[in-house]
């Protein structure tokens, strides 16, 4: 009976129910896509933090990120890789050396290299760090390291420290180090590319080279410091990260996730996610306030109404049931639409992204391009949200129609 | 009051003051010019090896270091001028000038650093000292704070010293919280080359399980060196 009038009621007058509709519709879309804004930028931040360079899960000795000795390493042996390669849910892994040295440029005619660096020495598979990180494009002049070179072997160096030692593709360097058996090396490299991970940092003190060169000056034979496994998404770390624990449970390695290995970062977005949640409360609150005015008005109005309901004989339950269904069923008619409308909106956006013009900076990565999120908390959020407010913001209302006197009710308006 | 007198009197007489242990310790080693043969041994957690070295000086700011074993790293050489270090490494023919970032780092793969090479600090000019309580009756705690302006990274210095023969025996440095950062051991004094120097010095950073050994196997003091050995010519040569 309830539902019945409810309905009728609804349907009655159809310009306020279109305005309320409108309104609840629009509080839903604006909330979905600054849940979908926030979401993707907290998201894309630590994606292209952890995709460009650390991998969202690391495998590596355990105790190697305390003590990152160069004979703390792990064996890459076709067990190992075979586990990685298996496990479900990941998308590419590439297995790093690092060893620090002093990289000087060779120039001059008496051959004394007067410009020299410390230097951060990681050994790669060119392929396969390809794959995990994207590493060929972020080479800014000369190619990469998959074509294998004639003569002396081959090396990228960060754009940072290209410019310290003034070096440029087709150059060569020295590059002075002490391999895990305690020998002094010296090595000449030609100098391949120059490269540009967006981490000034790191670009101000890595190079790269080759595993099997890395092996061979390094003394390490089959052995690496880190592998860097990547996800397709942040959702599936915590579920990849176990599997691979349980996985690799035989071996003598720790598998560790982003939160853990890239702690100062988790924080810094740890931070970040605060704000992310006072803007989202903000918008809400505003969406919500929306909401209550339309909700209030349309029962205010109807005061007149609610009194000859009650002169007829209908409790003050009734009353209170029926402003709530009406309210609650328009909510849901807007949530859907405003679903609908989510689903148009932010998934064609979320395809397409936002290019900003002036790229931001962010811990010392760079940001050009961002995509809004669009998963179910894109959904989730606003509808609850909006739902609750609904139902909060109704009942005052509803309670004050119940307890409307008939006779007053209907001389005031 | 009269054994307050006393009890100075003797300290001041069986004791040098500290300043007199500084320049003691200052001229240990210093001479106008000097050459030594030694044997360093780097020894960490997972290797340990042994260089065998031949080293020569000139005044307080020249000094060239060759390596003579093992193969694989015999050949390389070190040649500071001042506050400069060039290493030339035989393997790639080429000479490189550390650069001021690297100065802190190590020597060689050792725990002695370039900085420690290029010292030219002395205890008696740039710290003040004085005397600390020694462990026991047969030693003495020269107690080291840099002066202001003294460019070092520690912030005390404590060297035990023989009460006979005031050779050093220990030095410890601390850092600005008061954590030995590094220790070194005098072992084995004995007479070399026309002094009585210790001939064994055990470097050991706080590191874990790191230590480098440096024993001198013959030292001239005060030798005929010719000055052509600390230049860049020699450096590269590659003879030894």
């Amino acid at each position: 009976m309830v539902l019945k009038a409810a309905f009728r009621n609804v349907l009655r007058n159809r310009g306020r129910t279109f305005f309320t509709l409108l309104t609840i519709t629009g509080a839903f879309l604006m909330s979905a896509v600054a849940v979908s804004w926030e979401l993707g930028s907290y998201n894309n931040i630590i994606m292209l933090f952890t995709g460009s360079r650390t991998g969202q899960i690391q495998v590596s000795a355990p105790g190697y990120r305390e003590d990152p000795r160069i004979t703390n390493t792990v064996f890459l042996d076709s067990a190992l890789t075979t586990i990685i390669d298996t496990t479900p849910g990941v998308a590419a892994w590439t297995p790093r050396v690092f060893a620090g040295g002093l990289v000087s440029l060779i120039s001059g005619s008496d051959g004394v290299a007067e410009n020299s660096s410390g230097v951060f020495i990681t050994g790669i598979d060119p392929k396969q760090e390809n794959r995990a990180t994207g590493f060929a494009s972020q080479i800014v002049s000369g190619v990469d390291l998959m074509e294998p070179a004639e003569g002396i072997p081959g090396i990228l160096l960060g754009s940072g420290l290209a410019l310290v030692l003034e070096a440029s593709p087709g150059d060569t360097v020295l590059v002075f180090s002490q391999g895990a058996d305690g020998s002094m090396v010296d090595r000449f490299f030609l100098v391949r590319g120059v490269l540009e991970s967006g981490d000034l940092e790191a670009d101000r003190s890595t190079a790269w080279i080759t595993l099997d060169n890395a092996w061979e000056i390094f003394a390490l034979e089959g052995r690496v410091h880190q592998i860097a496994v990547m996800t397709s998404s942040l959702r599936q770390v915590p579920g990849v990260t176990e599997r691979l624990r349980t996985a690799l449970l035989g071996h003598d390695v720790a598998v560790e996730e982003w939160r853990e290995f890239a702690e100062s970062f988790y924080r810094a977005m740890q931070a970040d996610a605060q704000s992310l949640w006072v803007m989202l409360v903000i918008i809400l609150a505003v969406a919500a306030m929306g909401v209550l005015n339309t909700v209030l008005m349309s029962v205010l109005e109807r005061k007149r109404e609610f009194g000859l309901m009650m002169a007829l004989g209908a409790g003050p339950g009734k009353v209170v049931s029926m402003v709530v269904v009406e309210t609650m069923l328009k909510t849901v008619v807007s949530i859907i639409a405003g679903s609908l409308l989510t689903v148009i909106v932010v998934g064609i956006w979320s395809r397409t992204g936002v290019s900003f013009s002036q790229p931001m900076q962010f811990g010392g990565i760079t940001i050009t391009h961002m995509r809004p999120e669009f998963t179910p908390e894109v959904f989730l959020i606003p509808a609850v949200t909006i739902f609750l407010t609904a139902l909060l913001v109704c009942l005052p209302p509803a309670l004050k129609a119940a307890h409307t006197r008939p006779a007053r009710a209907m001389r005031t308006i | 009051m009269m054994f307050c007198t006393g009890f100075l009197l003797s300290v001041v007489l069986s004791q040098p003051t500290p300043r007199e242990a500084c320049v003691f310790l200052d001229d240990l080693f210093r001479s106008s010019s000097s050459e030594a043969v030694m044997e360093m041994t780097i020894v960490t957690p997972d290797w340990e090896r042994t260089l065998s070295l031949q080293a020569w000086s000139l005044g307080t700011d020249h000094s060239f270091i060759r390596v003579l074993a093992p193969p694989r790293e015999a050949g390389m050489a070190t040649l500071r001028v001042g506050n400069d270090i060039w290493n030339y490494m035989p393997n790639t023919g080429s000479t490189v000038r550390v650069p001021p970032s690297m100065m802190s780092g190590s020597w060689m793969g050792s725990d002695i650093t370039n900085n420690d090479m290029v010292q030219e600090i002395t205890y008696a000019e740039d710290y003040s000292a004085s005397w600390g309580d020694p462990p026991d009756g047969n030693s003495l705690l020269l107690v080291l704070v840099p002066l202001q302006g003294t460019p070092v990274v520690w912030s005390r210095i404590e060297i035990l010293l023989d009460l006979e023969t005031l050779l050093p025996e220990r030095e410890e440095y601390f850092d600005g919280r008061g954590n030995i950062t590094r220790t070194i051991l005098f072992t084995e004094p004995r007479e070399m080359g026309g002094r009585k120097i210790p001939t064994v010095m055990t470097v050991i950073p706080a590191r874990d399980g790191r230590r480098t050994v440096m024993r001198w196997t013959s030292v001239i003091f005060d030798a005929d060196v010719d000055p052509g050995v600390f230049s860049m010519r020699n450096l590269q040569s590659g003879d030894w």
